[in-house]
């Protein structure tokens, strides 16, 4: 597999991965981790790279992150000090913060599903097939993540 | 729904930050490591090989004198014959003459002799 590929799919798909193995394990240092192990190990020629990338590198970076949690004896909290978002410009004064906040807040399975189908791309079918669960389940899961994300968001601007 | 679907383009908005940049280097050992092995390896080898001729050179136990120190005497002395010969000096000298080698007086132009 070429160097320059995987290095252009690690830029390209990082940040999205990344942000999946925070909502999955929690601090920042160990999201990383897992996001550099499934790359590292493309490089170094261990594993073959499918031809649809992107719903191997979600499945290969949730197996990375479930291990990782495996070994640990508590749960790491979601928001801690590194930010997870780069804000738009038209975004309002705090709007990144209460975001995280707001996502950290989300059961797990909703947080799991509006990470890979809101930044990961991932249709309803691949997000059903990466956690385990039918279609229709997934896009409950969604839809309930983002009324929860939404009231949260609205909540705190009238705070 | 249409208004979940706005809502998930605003979140869109909000890029992940990116990883930092991937460590390549870690699976690839410096070539000083390689020379640092090879150097405690040589260390060891040389170690086992020194062990095992120090083995094979015979050491002389210490429950058995040296015979190289002590020539032979001459002749068997007992305390016995020290006893009879004790009060004559003279032959008191000859019989421990005779059990160990005259070192420091030649007799008869034998002169110092290690057997």
């Amino acid at each position: 597999m070429e160097r320059g590929l995987i290095r252009r799919m690690y830029e390209e798909h990082g940040p999205a991965l990344l942000l999946y193995a925070r909502a999955l394990a929690g601090d920042a240092s160990s999201a990383e981790d897992a996001v550099q192990q499934v790359f590292l190990r493309l490089l170094a020629g261990r594993v073959p790279l499918p031809e649809c990338p992107r719903p191997y590198l979600f499945r290969a970076v949730r197996n990375e992150s479930v291990t990782f949690l495996r070994g640990r004896d508590r749960v790491v909290a979601l928001a801690d000090a590194e930010p997870m978002f780069v804000a738009p410009p038209e975004a309002e004064e705090g709007e990144r913060e209460r975001l995280e906040e707001a996502l950290a807040e989300l059961p797990a399975e909703q947080r799991e599903v509006v990470v890979l189908r809101t930044w990961g791309d991932l249709t309803f079918e691949e997000v059903a097939e990466l956690v385990g669960v039918a279609p229709n389940t997934a896009a409950s899961r969604w839809r309930y993540g983002l009324e929860k994300l939404r009231a949260r968001l609205a909540r705190t601007e009238v705070e | 729904m249409d208004d979940l679907r706005e809502f998930e383009k605003r979140l869109k908005g909000f890029r992940p930050v990116a990883p930092g940049a991937l460590p390549e280097g870690r699976f690839r050992k410096p070539a000083w490591m390689f020379g640092a092995m090879a150097a405690a390896a040589a260390v060891v080898a040389v170690a086992v090989v020194a062990n095992g001729l120090l083995k094979t050179v015979p050491r002389p136990k210490l429950e058995e004198p040296s015979q190289a120190a002590l020539p032979r005497a001459k002749r068997e002395v007992s305390l016995a014959s020290l006893r009879r010969v004790a009060g004559d000096e003279a032959a008191l000298v000859a019989a421990l003459d005779a059990a160990s080698p005259r070192l420091l007086r030649p007799v008869g132009g034998e002169g110092m002799r290690v057997r």
